[in-house]
């Protein structure tokens, strides 16, 4: 990794320290490149000892468990943890007499890593993801009672008019199939859990699924996009009675609900349980039977031996990186980030610039149209402005999540980069428009030929970091079903089961993209000067 | 016709009005300079003739055709005026050279051969052809004035508007610009306004002298008739004020420093040789310390106030000192030996009818 | 002012540099009284002087009457204008020029 960054590197070396020509120095600085490159590796090295300590790897075989705690009384004053979106507060409540604080997180895999490392006392979660995590790790037990039998269902819109269909559909499947289909996803032999394939004519036509896109063992998305579980399973199986080609929409839990509510989708599907609230806004198809459940953490009577330091690091990397693929994910990921940032950080500076070329002419309607434009972005979090353009602007259009990405992007890039060229035009001394004037520019020209060239020696190195905050702010797109790369990263924690690692890879890959693309900004900065000098040179 | 003819001009912004009613007009080849007392006008009154201000009411005749008018083509216009400004307004981001270069491709269309021989040719003329690759940043402000002179003369304008070119040197940079624009008048037909504080470049430039004040044009002659022989009584006020130092000094009032720092600048900006400076300088301390001041300690009511003038292009200095509140004469009856010799010596008294008043002569 | 000093044995070499006015002669006063313990030969070097008044005259002469206790004191390097001061002001039979 090294060699390949070390051209760049220095690229980016002279572009840090601005004034200073480029032609003196260069081997010293190259030089201090490749040390500070050593010190950032020795550190990210450290940190990741560190994460690979924080988790043992248990490799021993199991002594007897003790759960943490085993009754309702002992759970009284602790931290309960459940899926952002999942409203079990009062049921929880009713059964521990005195809940110390409910805190949310946003895959299962987060609630596995926030118990395991005592970030909170126990969490909420169906039987069969607690089966799931219980068999791998030994440091953790099922709380003894369960809170409540359920079901898992199938969620339909209200505006479906075909749920007798699949109602139907369902109770036509042979109950043995069913149960082997259950079987298959929960137990641990990973190996015949293949993707599923969508082999009939569908001539009845076509219905989009919302499914959750981490949601192990009922429905979850591997490295190479497919769709696995067992919901994602028997869905396509009542399809296939019914001759419906299924499109499939992999997403967070929490926005399945609300992509089915807004029409985005016809079913949803990824571990719901059927309660009253949630039937309030869906039909539910029920097909097994399951109960909320408690997991806390369990003491054995064996010492663990943890794995050597090396080896749960290479497993760390191995499972992370290369099991089944997953690197492409997040390559896959990496080039959505990098295609949404792009695309509207251009838009966003075109969109810049025109504001500003407006704002000159000094008509007062269009100003106080630009002022509350701006001031409307500035007031909204990211993220609530891109669900509201996916969910309520767009919310009953067909448009590809990944552009309304870019659009939402593009209309929060805007502002800013408008608010630094302003600054920096004004910034410029009156008089070199006069002196322009005087000579016979007219304004426009003066501005293109005087004012912006100095100007743009004030906004650029603000634009450059705005840019990369724009990259970095791209990671909230998983909440409207873009999978990039932060979103990669949180699929791949589903199949790990381990938080740390992937998280860290994926900050690793940030880290590097964002510096990446400064340096890129910044020589192409430099060619630009050198096409515009020429424009003027003798 | 004339080439230059304003009428009844007219510029009011909010509550004020810089010019109430200004006409004159200027033949091909002439230079004039604008002088008048601060924030009356002047720049505003050029600044109309390229429209960078437009007038409220009035007319500006280039060669007959009114400027003024709304559907007036402001570029083509200012192609035909130049403009050198008192801040300079070089641009910064190109070199000397790339300064003079680039209008003219992009607003005469000249190609960049043409352009650049047009841009060294001016630069040589105004002693700056070692700058051409240089940046505004880098140079001194009378070689940044110089840059800008050149610049605006690659255009080839008919008329060049000076807005206080010397206001903001330093006085040793004054003369190289003062000499570069004595020499466009002289070497050019070049039609020139100037709008100038600069004394000694209004009359050794200009051909014709307007005296700005009020807003209206009090007076309109000769270098000499404006500075040497005024007929109009405001004219000769400020003439005078422009040419003559003032200080008071009483018990209160004692800042040695101050005093003599302010002496100097007027005598700097009178461009005296050194040894006429030194005397004047000498004269008014050992006045002060040696008479004035003694006398102040026994007269703690004495007021004195000098007045140090200069004729012509300081042919003769005379230092007045008119002083009250004591009944004796402090230069008589207060004098150090040291500094009564040293005043004797380089003054002749000029003998005056009345009291409380004295004038020498500073002599060399 | 710039009052540049230059000891050597028992000679003491002074050597102001721009005006000596009435504000900056005390300056040359304090430097002078300060610095005369065990200074047999007193020298003002007046190279970089470019104007005296009667202020700085007096410090030149309060310096002469205390060397003249003392040792010996001289001037040197007087330029036109200030042997002129001299002269009116009679100094030159005051003090040593050389």
């Amino acid at each position: 990794m090294k060699e390949s960054f070390a051209g760049r590197g220095a690229l980016k070396h002279s572009a840090a320290v601005d004034s200073a020509p480029r032609r003196k120095g260069v081997d010293r600085r190259r030089h201090r490149f490749i040390q500070c490159l050593l010190r950032m590796a020795s550190l990210l090295l450290a940190v990741a000892a560190v994460g690979a300590a924080a988790i043992p790897v248990a490799a021993a075989p199991s002594g007897q468990r003790q759960p943490e705690y085993s009754t309702f009384e002992q759970l009284g004053g602790k931290t309960i943890s459940m899926l952002t979106g999942a409203p079990f507060e009062e049921l929880i409540g009713s059964k521990v007499p005195d809940v110390g604080e409910f805190t949310y997180y946003s895959a299962p895999a987060e609630l596995l890593l926030a118990l395991r490392t005592g970030k909170t006392d126990a969490f909420l979660n169906n039987s069969a993801i607690a089966a799931l995590y219980v068999n791998k790790y030994k440091d953790i037990a099922q709380f003894p009672e369960p809170l409540k039998e359920a079901q898992f269902g199938v969620g339909f819109s209200k505006k479906y008019k075909k749920l007798a269909e699949w109602k139907k559909a369902f109770a036509e499947l042979d109950p043995d199939e069913i149960e082997a289909v259950w079987n298959k996803w929960t137990s641990a032999d990973e190996s015949k859990k293949l993707p599923l394939k969508q082999d009939w004519a569908g001539k009845a036509g076509k219905v989009r699924v919302a499914v959750g896109d981490s949601m192990q063992p009922a429905s979850y998305v591997n490295a190479a996009g497919d769709v696995l579980g067992m919901e994602a399973e028997l869905i396509l199986m009542m399809a296939k009675k019914l001759d419906y080609k299924v499109e499939f929409m992999p997403m967070e839990f929490a926005s399945l609900i609300a992509t089915v509510e807004s029409g985005k989708a016809d079913l949803c599907a990824g571990s719901l349980i059927i309660t009253e609230e949630r039937k309030k806004v869906l039909d539910f198809l029920p097909y097994h039977e399951t109960a909320f459940v408690l997991v806390v953490r369990a003491k054995t009577e064996q010492e663990e031996t943890p794995a050597g330091f090396w080896e749960s690091l290479k497993d760390k990397l191995r499972d992370t990186l290369v099991t089944d693929g997953r690197y492409r994910l997040i390559l896959s990921g990496l080039g959505t980030t990098l295609l949404i940032s792009l695309c509207s950080g251009a838009a966003g500076l075109i969109l810049a610039f025109g504001m500003a070329s407006l704002r000159r002419r000094n008509i007062r309607a269009v100003n106080s149209v630009i002022a509350g434009y701006c001031r409307l972005v500035a007031g909204l979090p990211v993220v609530v402005i891109l669900m509201i353009l996916y969910y309520v602007v767009f919310g009953s259009t067909n448009i590809s999540p990944a552009l309304v990405a870019t659009l939402g992007f593009t209309l929060i890039f805007a502002p800013k980069a408008y608010a630094l060229i302003n600054n920096a035009v004004d910034a410029v001394d009156s008089g070199q428009l006069e002196g322009a004037l005087a000579l016979g520019y007219s304004r426009n020209q003066a501005y293109r030929r005087v004012i912006l060239p100095q100007a743009r020696k004030i906004y650029f190195p603000l634009l450059r970091t705005q840019f990369s905050l724009l990259v970095k702010e791209t990671s909230v797109v998983g909440y409207i079903a873009v999978v990039d790369l932060t979103r990669a990263g949180d699929i791949i924690r589903g199949h790990t089961l381990d938080a740390f690692f992937p998280l860290l890879i994926i900050a690793v890959v940030y880290f590097f993209l964002t510096w990446l693309m400064s340096a890129a900004i910044d020589a192409g900065s430099r060619a630009l000067d050198r096409l515009m000098k020429g424009g003027a040179e003798q | 016709m004339s080439f230059l003819e304003i009428k009844r001009l007219r510029k009011q912004f909010g509550d004020v009005t810089p010019l109430r009613s200004v006409s004159f007009s200027v033949e091909k080849g002439e230079v004039v300079s604008i002088i008048g007392p601060s924030g009356t006008g002047k720049s505003t009154l050029i600044r109309c003739i390229n429209r960078l201000e437009t007038p409220s009411s009035g007319q500006i005749l280039l060669e007959g055709k009114n400027i003024c008018a709304p559907d007036t083509d402001l570029t083509a216009l200012r192609r035909r005026v130049g403009m050198v400004f008192q801040s300079f307004n070089l641009f910064g981001h190109l070199t000397v050279l790339q300064n003079i270069v680039m209008p003219q491709m992009d607003i005469l269309g000249r190609s960049a051969e043409d352009a650049r021989k047009e841009a060294l040719r001016q630069l040589r003329r105004v002693g700056l052809d070692s700058k051409a690759g240089s940046r505004p940043e880098e140079l001194s402000g009378g070689q940044k004035q110089r840059a800008a002179i050149a610049r605006a003369l690659a255009m080839q304008p008919e008329i060049m508007l000076f807005d206080e070119p010397t206001s903001a040197l330093d006085p040793t940079m004054v003369s190289e610009v003062r000499n570069v624009i004595a020499r466009l008048a002289s070497e050019e037909e070049m039609t020139m306004l100037i709008v100038t504080h600069e004394m000694r470049l209004a009359r050794d430039v200009s051909t014709r002298v307007l005296f700005l004040n009020d807003g209206e044009i009090a007076e309109d002659g000769s270098p000499e008739q404006i500075f040497d022989s005024p007929l109009n009584e405001s004219t000769r006020q400020f003439v005078m004020r422009v040419n003559s130092w003032q200080w008071v000094i009483d018990y209160g009032r004692t800042d040695f420093f101050m005093m003599m720092s302010s002496l100097e600048a007027f005598c700097q900006s009178r461009f005296m040789n050194r040894r006429l400076m030194n005397s004047c300088e000498m004269v008014v301390e050992e006045l002060v310390s040696g008479h004035i001041q003694p006398c102040l300690k026994d007269y703690d009511e004495m007021r004195v106030e000098f007045r140090l003038e200069t004729i012509g292009d300081n042919e003769s200095v005379t230092l007045t000192a008119e002083f009250s509140g004591v009944d004796l004469d402090p230069f008589d009856e207060y004098a150090l030996p040291m500094s009564d010799a040293i005043v004797n010596s380089k003054t002749r008294r000029i003998p005056q009818d009345g009291e409380g008043i004295r004038v020498w002569e500073i002599i060399v | 002012m710039v009052i540049n000093k230059q000891r050597s044995g028992d000679t003491l070499t002074i050597a102001p540099e721009g005006r000596l006015d009435t504000v900056t002669s005390p300056e040359l006063e304090k430097a002078v009284k300060g610095s005369l313990d065990g200074v047999t030969e007193l020298i003002f070097d007046l190279a970089g002087l470019e104007y005296i008044s009667s202020a700085g005259l007096r410090v030149l002469l309060s310096s002469q009457k205390i060397m003249n206790g003392k040792g010996s004191m001289k001037v040197i390097h007087v330029n036109e204008m200030i042997a002129e001061v001299f002269e009116i002001t009679g100094f030159t039979d005051i003090l040593t020029i050389e």
